[in-house]
């Protein structure tokens, strides 16, 4: 669905489940606010979609699970000139599962922001956080991605990771992973990495023939393959695969 | 077909060729071999154009072309391969869209057509024969979770495909059983013809068992300082580098 609207508002009841793909394209508000409250035994699985965006936008998510309710949100841009994501979410019952993942591939003067909070505010909760950046061009990314696990959030499981990759010289990232813990009887865990394309990976493909800049843009393909093979919507996960090895 | 005329080269600054003549024609085997550190595996990545490798002096021409100031992937497809010492992996490549795509780069660079996905595969299958490579590596990764062995038969399978003229095959017997040696090595056997050309190197005479090299260069120091036939590798084999190494102290 291309989204139109400036409020959406998903609304899962006790174990309904639900898949929604929400694309932002020019038509979009400049800013979306988009609420989330998942009952228990909910189960979503959402894609946010990004690409080739040539205005501003602006796209603030604020989640509220129950027990046992499950989570899996993609936000994913491609090429897009100005982003902002900013997205919370509150494991407010126990059980709850979150899988929070995000790409973000730019190019020329293209900036990405995505800032994520996550709140653990009970125990026997989960999250599974994984970022992937490659930056091209003179472009910008930033990543601030928060986890908060509060005093009687007891079994926490966390895992946040932040890879970024940087095509050019020019392109700028700011990565920022800070993991809160107040809980004693958790575990979690927390990284972030800025590097570039393997550079005996680039010589491998030139030697069969494989011209610089087609190796760069297998390499980096494959390097962001990691985050769609992630999305449980099929038909999603199969388009943008095939539009990332074209 | 290859002319390597005093060339010299460096990484990070220290010289590791030091003068290297060599001339190569079509259908000869050339083996090199030499002691550790002599500038084997430099001298093929300086061939393949290794970007880590820097070219002081010297000049190379293969096919009347100035190989010195060709793109790497220009060099592979005007007919240069290089069968890695470590084959690198690359997750999340598939082996059938890299090998497509480097096929189809070749014959955009000679002015064909690329190949249907129909003929693509008619290919990979008649070449997996070769080798006999398993068809479940085909669809995995480049390299990613190989054996050894399994990614040097990859090396040749991927030579059968692609169809050079000028195969370096760098120290693939390393880390080989006997098995997959002598299949490798007949892989190469196989796809030779009158009009490509090989270059060995090797530290060790089994694989010229296989391979039986027309002539055998040692190297030492960065220079190649004898040449000889095939019988020069059993002499190796027999009395050890060190007669090398008093006769060139350096």
């Amino acid at each position: 669905m291309n989204i139109r609207e400036q409020n959406i508002n998903i609304v899962l009841t006790a174990n309904e489940s639900r898949q929604e793909v929400l694309s932002f394209d020019e038509q979009s508000p400049a800013e979306v606010n988009v609420k989330v409250a998942l009952s228990d035994g909910a189960h979503l699985d959402v894609v946010f979609l990004q690409e080739n965006v040539k205005s501003s936008k602006r796209c603030v998510v604020r989640v509220a699970q129950q027990s046992n309710s499950s989570l899996s949100m993609s936000t994913i841009t491609l090429h897009s000139v100005d982003i902002k994501n900013d997205v919370e979410v509150r494991l407010q019952g126990e059980g709850a599962e979150l899988t929070l993942n995000g790409l973000y591939l730019t190019d020329n003067a293209e900036v990405v922001d995505n800032r994520t909070v996550v709140y653990h505010e009970v125990s026997h909760c989960t999250t599974k956080q994984l970022y992937k950046g490659a930056l091209d061009g003179e472009s910008k990314a930033s990543f601030e991605g928060m986890i908060i696990v509060q005093p009687n959030a007891q079994k926490t499981n966390a895992q946040q990771t932040n890879r970024n990759i940087l095509i050019s010289p020019k392109a700028k990232v700011h990565a920022e992973p800070q993991l809160v813990i107040y809980a004693d009887d958790v575990k979690c865990s927390h990284g972030a990495t800025t590097g570039q394309l393997d550079p005996v990976q680039l010589f491998y493909m030139q030697q069969r023939g494989i011209d610089e800049d087609t190796a760069r843009k297998m390499l980096t393909a494959a390097y962001a393959a990691e985050v769609v093979s992630l999305i449980p919507i099929e038909e999603v996960r199969e388009r943008l695969t095939n539009s990332l090895f074209d | 077909m290859l002319d390597i005329k005093n060339l010299h080269a460096t990484v990070d600054g220290k010289e590791i060729l030091r003068g290297i003549n060599l001339h190569i024609k079509p259908g000869e085997v050339h083996a090199i071999m030499g002691p550790n550190g002599s500038g084997k595996s430099t001298l093929s990545s300086v061939l393949a154009g290794n970007p880590a490798y820097t070219v002081t002096d010297g000049e190379v021409t293969f096919n009347g072309k100035n190989l010195l100031e060709m793109a790497p992937s220009d060099r592979a497809n005007e007919g240069l391969f290089l069968s890695f010492q470590y084959p690198v992996e690359i997750p999340g490549v598939s082996m059938s869209n890299f090998l497509k795509t480097a096929l189809n780069a070749k014959r955009k660079y000679q002015g064909k057509e690329p190949l249907s996905a129909a003929e693509f595969l008619k290919l990979m299958k008649e070449k997996k024969s070769i080798v006999e490579i398993d068809s479940k590596l085909t669809n995995r990764s480049v390299n990613e979770g190989f054996s050894g062995g399994e990614k040097k038969k990859n090396e040749i399978f991927q030579m059968a495909m692609l169809e050079p003229t000028l195969r370096i095959l760098d120290e693939t017997d390393s880390g080989l059983d006997i098995d997959a040696l002598r299949i490798c090595a007949s892989g190469v056997t196989k796809l030779k013809t009158e009009n490509n050309a090989t270059i060995v190197i090797t530290h060790y005479q089994r694989l010229l068992d296989y391979i039986v090299p027309d002539y055998i260069h040692i190297l030492y120091h960065g220079r190649i300082v004898m040449t000889g036939t095939k019988e020069l590798a059993l002499e190796l084999e027999e009395k050890g580098y060190d007669w090398i190494k008093e006769q060139f102290p350096d």
